[in-house]
């Protein structure tokens, strides 16, 4: 009977263990997903600016030539 | 007008775009479950948003052009595609990252991410149908009609989440999430908004230019026919 208490002590201990380690429930950390997604977002942006600017329209600057 | 494209929307974008994801970096509270990986939302929601509109744009082009033919139609039609291509592929990405840390994968082939997929590949089908027809009138019917093929799937992405059992979360209203969390989207909203007007209008004038060059100047456009060919080098030199 003390054997089987104390089982259950030490399962009750372990469950409890466990449940520390996985927190509140909320996800923890993460931020370098974050700034993966607004860096590779902004470049992005970049990137296409800098092709509108490359492609721009440049008949004004050739007829004054 | 011309002032304002140059100088007032891209001031208004960095504001507004900058303002938005401060708000959502740190101000917004993290998310109760997800933490802060949910402040992923204030970039993936608004690029999906943005592409879905330029691709309703290009739509709406694509009909208007059938209906009443006019190059300003058919380039608003290609800058939108083009545009609305860029969000919906960035939309896709930030979306698979936040995939990762919240169901374990980049990618599944849930209803909602497959139905993108099929969009972004259908618009870039429809580019890649542009750069192949050299005819200005025809690439402008046909690209017009597989815009009209392409939307279809519009509505097909956005309600796939309601109609289908899916991983991704069905859309939030101001109802249902903090006050806080509801700020920051708005401004960053507007902000890519405005964002994608000033893309439109660079990539319209763009897209603009280049029909008039074209009907202007059909027989300085490069051919296929090798001896069409040789009798343009010719009249060059």
């Amino acid at each position: 009977m003390i054997a089987l208490t104390s089982l259950t002590s030490v399962s009750s201990l372990m469950v409890l263990a466990q449940a520390s380690s996985v927190g509140s429930g909320r996800l923890v950390g993460g931020w370098g997903y974050v700034g993966a997604c607004y860096g590779i977002t902004v470049a992005a942006f970049v990137l296409y600016s800098v092709s509108l600017w490359a492609r721009r329209p440049r008949a004004a600057s050739d007829s004054k030539e | 007008m011309d002032k304002f494209v140059k100088w007032g929307l891209p001031a208004l974008t960095l504001g507004l775009l900058g303002w938005g994801w401060w708000l959502g970096l740190a101000w917004a509270p993290p998310d109760r479950e997800m933490g802060d990986v949910q402040r992923i939302m204030y970039v993936h929601v608004p690029l999906q948003w943005m592409a879905m509109l330029a691709m309703f744009i290009n739509f709406v082009a694509a009909v208007t052009y059938l209906m009443r033919q006019s190059w300003k139609t058919d380039a608003l039609a290609e800058s939108a595609a083009e545009v609305g291509l860029l969000f919906g592929t960035l939309g896709m990405i930030t979306g698979a990252i936040w995939g990762r840390p919240t169901w374990g994968v980049y990618w599944s082939w849930d209803p909602r991410l497959t139905s993108e997929a099929i969009l972004l590949v259908a618009y870039t089908g429809y580019l890649v149908l542009r750069r192949f027809v050299e005819d200005p009138e025809k690439r402008a019917v046909w690209s017009a009609v597989v815009a009209i093929i392409g939307a279809i799937n519009l509505p097909i992405v956005w309600f796939s989440v309601r109609w289908w059992r899916s991983l991704h979360q069905t859309q939030s209203s101001p109802k249902t999430v903090d006050p806080q969390m509801v700020l920051p989207l708005r401004v960053a909203a507007f902000g890519m908004l405005a964002l994608m007007v000033l893309f439109l209008v660079h990539r319209y004038r763009i897209a603009l230019a280049e029909r008039r060059a074209e009907v202007a100047l059909p027989e300085a456009l490069p051919t296929d026919d090798p001896a069409l060919r040789a009798a343009q080098s010719s009249k060059v030199a």
